[in-house]
């Protein structure tokens, strides 16, 4: 999973709520504009952070980048396609009678368009994602005033994430090695039973880690160590001027 | 090759492209950067009544007993295992169940909401599955429509005397289907066609989800059966329709 | 004589009616080092949720510093800033998203500030050479620095009673030995340990009494030296005898050391008896 990346301890101390408002103001901007410079040049600027501060396994690029990457390409082609009673500009398949598949420039200038603002946008969200542990992210929360019981639900669903799905992926393994995957009914079969397994174990350990907590004096608040982060203006400078160039190469393409 | 036989060996090649790529990348989640602002904001704000009714829910539950908080992280861990997890298709490959149904039917679709939308920022940040923009219009599918049908199905079908194995999963094929449904509507809404409006444009995207979509929630539905009538054999957890836990015993 | 934890006639039913414990009366001195051991399901860890108020007995009391446990919301807290527990499992007992995060629980739960709770973390993580990984997320870290983890959870709320349930389980010979060092520095620094344990030669070498369960009942509460001596009774509660004894018993059999001898807890005393 991406929280897996190892970060530089410069990104690490940077405030995760100046990251946070400069991906989304970055999203923002892509989403709002459209256009393709301009999240070529957003893209751009977050692959540079990314690679400069995280070091990322090819398999990790494989599984999480290029799947999605892949993905945006085949949907946005997608989106040219239009069933019409008249023949496309660029493509025409008949479907039946008088009805064709079709592929127009309108429609082809649109698939383009939402490419690159998605592409844009998944890479700002995957310098938000690599750049921010989830730490930093209930950090965020409690600045915006997020209520505490969905903080606390949110720190304790991360930290369960990862014990249910050891549960999960050791009952896996080994129904595989009895077998399970031999036909598709045992397929079926194995996979409703780990989950059955995998949620009455995960109901149970909820039981014993609240009785870890009762432990430890919990009295039903999760009360969080306050953590200190690097507030440098320049910091907050680097994101505007990049939010402000992104707004103004789409401006400038828009006119010309 | 023919002209005719060069365009439909094209068209196949794409056609396979569309239901293998989507099968390994995303389940029925909209991706980052795919809403226009406007329907960005439209779902968000189509959710709040839903998340807010879920808040003052979880809060009531929270209240009323500490441990439930404990409950329902796992409860969410688990709907974020659950949908990460490959399930066996009838097209030879495998794809992702929406884990909504089974969270609806044991602890209700109100909780759900709340929970559907911290596992949905999750999805996020660690699959890069969705997005935060189109938080909003995934939380609806996912998170509202789905669990709401899901339960409301369920519901039904007991008042009905209809047997608990079939109610379930109906439920949890029901509310999947419900969901590539809401999703279809929410990307025809963002990019209606310009010959057939709204309409056409679901129309094809129904159609694209439908050869897979359908084959996975009549499996999410009987595998969602399956685990559940374990459960019940297997544990001696309460389900009493009170509290946290909201399926009869 | 003055106990800082016992209990009289305890009986303990789960939910669904199963009986865990039946009239147990155990007693444990202050800065005494106690072993509590029996097989798997005789009620050890049941027992322990009882000594720190998790478990409320249907039936007997549980006494703290000679007073009865009061179980209101505030008796608790009170009783549980002075009994700690580590459980078998650290999965079961580190729940935040970093190591930092989860040391710091039991600190602010008992009204430490952020400053106060800094410095204790640092001294903490120094003892158990956590520091280089106060910032890691938890699930990153292997069975000995998760088991690592939960203990500095505990200790850095400085208990005077620390409840070990199987402290060597889930580790390698290595970290078991790391974990069984740190065992023994809590009872150099006077706190009263309770541990349970399937290693029987640990138990004789760090534990000055012993108390067998079976079946939920106290068959035994006494030295370590008695317990061991008695072939009849490690057969009744289903128990191995120590490596050590094993010699012990052979060597007294060969005749190269008297009956009557005194019982080695070690190696090193065994030699010393041999020499």
């Amino acid at each position: 999973m991406i929280n897996s990346v190892y970060i530089t301890e410069y990104i690490k101390n940077v405030n995760p709520n100046i990251k946070t408002v400069f991906a989304l103001s970055v999203i923002l901007s892509c989403v709002i504009f459209k256009e393709p410079l301009g999240c070529i040049f957003a893209m751009s600027v977050m692959w540079a952070l990314i690679i400069k501060n995280c070091r990322l396994s090819r398999h990790l690029i494989c599984h999480i980048v290029l799947w999605p990457v892949l993905f945006i390409a085949f949907s946005s082609f997608m989106v040219a396609f239009d069933i019409t009673n008249y023949k496309g500009e660029i493509f025409s398949f008949k479907i039946i009678n008088s009805y064709f598949l079709t592929v127009n420039a309108q429609g082809a200038k649109k698939a383009i368009r939402l490419f690159f603002t998605s592409a844009a946008s998944l890479s700002s969200m995957y310098f938000l994602s690599f750049t921010t542990p989830v730490n930093d992210v209930v950090y965020v929360l409690k600045t915006i005033k997020c209520p505490k019981e969905i903080t606390e639900l949110f720190m304790l669903i991360y930290r369960f994430i990862f014990i249910v799905l050891n549960m999960a992926h050791s009952i896996i393994t080994a129904q595989n090695c009895r077998m399970a995957q031999r036909t598709f009914k045992t397929r079926i079969n194995a996979m409703a039973l780990m989950l059955s397994s995998v949620f009455v174990l995960s109901y149970n350990k909820s039981l014993f880690m609240y009785n870890a907590m009762l432990s430890r004096c919990y009295s039903g608040d999760i009360n969080f160590l306050n953590e200190k982060y690097d507030n440098n203006r320049k910091h907050v400078l680097f994101a505007v001027v990049v939010v402000l160039v992104i707004v103004l190469i789409s401006a400038l393409e828009r006119v010309f | 090759m023919t002209k005719k036989e060069k365009k439909v060996f094209l068209l196949t090649s794409v056609l396979c492209l569309f239901f293998a790529v989507p099968q390994k990348a995303q389940a029925m989640l909209i991706m980052e950067g795919y809403l226009p602002p406007k329907d960005c904001v439209l779902w968000f704000v189509l959710c709040i009544p839903f998340i807010a009714a879920g808040f003052m829910s979880l809060k009531k539950i929270t209240a009323e007993n500490k441990k439930a908080l404990i409950i329902l992280a796992m409860a969410g861990a688990f709907t974020f295992v659950l949908s990460s997890l490959k399930i066996p298709s009838v097209t030879g490959s495998s794809s992702h169940p929406t884990g909504t149904g089974f969270g609806a039917v044991i602890f209700g679709p109100w909780v759900m909401s709340i929970i559907g939308v911290i596992v949905l920022v999750f999805q996020a940040l660690l699959l890069a599955h969705g997005g935060i923009t189109t938080l909003g219009a995934n939380t609806f599918s996912m998170a509202v429509a789905g669990p709401f049908v899901s339960y409301g199905v369920y519901k039904l079908c007991r008042k009905l005397k209809v047997g608990k194995f079939i109610s379930v999963a109906l439920s949890a094929g029901l509310g999947d289907l419900f969901t590539y449904c809401v999703t279809s509507f929410q990307l025809s809404l963002a990019y209606p066609s310009p010959n057939g409006g709204i309409i056409m444009s679901m129309v094809k995207f129904l159609a694209i989800f439908a050869v897979t979509q359908i084959p996975l929630a009549i499996i999410e539905g009987i595998i969602t059966a399956l685990a559940l009538s374990a459960i019940e054999k297997i544990s001696d957890i309460d389900f009493d329709n009170k509290g946290i836990l909201k399926m009869e015993a | 004589m003055d106990y800082i934890i016992n209990t009289k006639g305890l009986s303990y039913s789960y939910h669904n009616g199963q009986k865990a414990l039946f009239d147990v009366n155990i007693a444990i001195k202050p800065g005494e080092k106690t072993a509590v051991i029996g097989s798997n399901g005789s009620g050890k860890s049941t027992l322990f949720l009882c000594l720190n108020g998790i478990n409320k007995p249907q039936k007997g009391d549980v006494f703290f510093k000679g007073n009865k446990i009061d179980y209101s919301s505030k008796g608790l807290l009170n009783l549980r800033r002075s009994v700690g527990i580590v459980f078998q499992n650290p999965d079961d007992m580190i729940f935040s998203s970093s190591v930092r995060q989860d040391i710091a629980f039991g600190l602010l739960n008992m009204g430490f500030s952020n400053s106060q709770a800094e410095e204790k973390i640092k001294s903490i993580s120094k003892f158990l050479n956590l520091e280089g990984l106060l910032d890691k997320p938890v699930h990153e870290l292997s069975g000995g620095e998760k088991k690592r983890v939960s203990l500095a959870g505990v200790m850095v709320m400085e208990p005077e009673v620390i409840i070990l349930d199987e402290p060597g389980a889930y580790l390698d010979t290595l970290n078991a030995k790391t974990v069984y060092k740190i065992i023994d520095s809590l009872s150099q620094k006077g706190k009263t340990v309770i541990i349970s344990s399937h290693n029987m030669d640990f138990v004789l070498n760090w534990a000055d009494s012993v108390i067998v369960l079976k079946e939920g009942k106290v068959v035994f509460n006494g030295r370590t030296e008695d317990l061991f001596l008695n072939n009849e009774l490690l057969n009744f509660a289903v128990l191995d005898e120590p490596q050590i004894i094993k010699i012990y018993n052979m060597l007294i059999n060969k005749g190269v050391i008297e009956a009557g001898a005194p019982v080695p807890k070690n190696i090193t005393e065994l030699e010393m008896l041999i020499k």
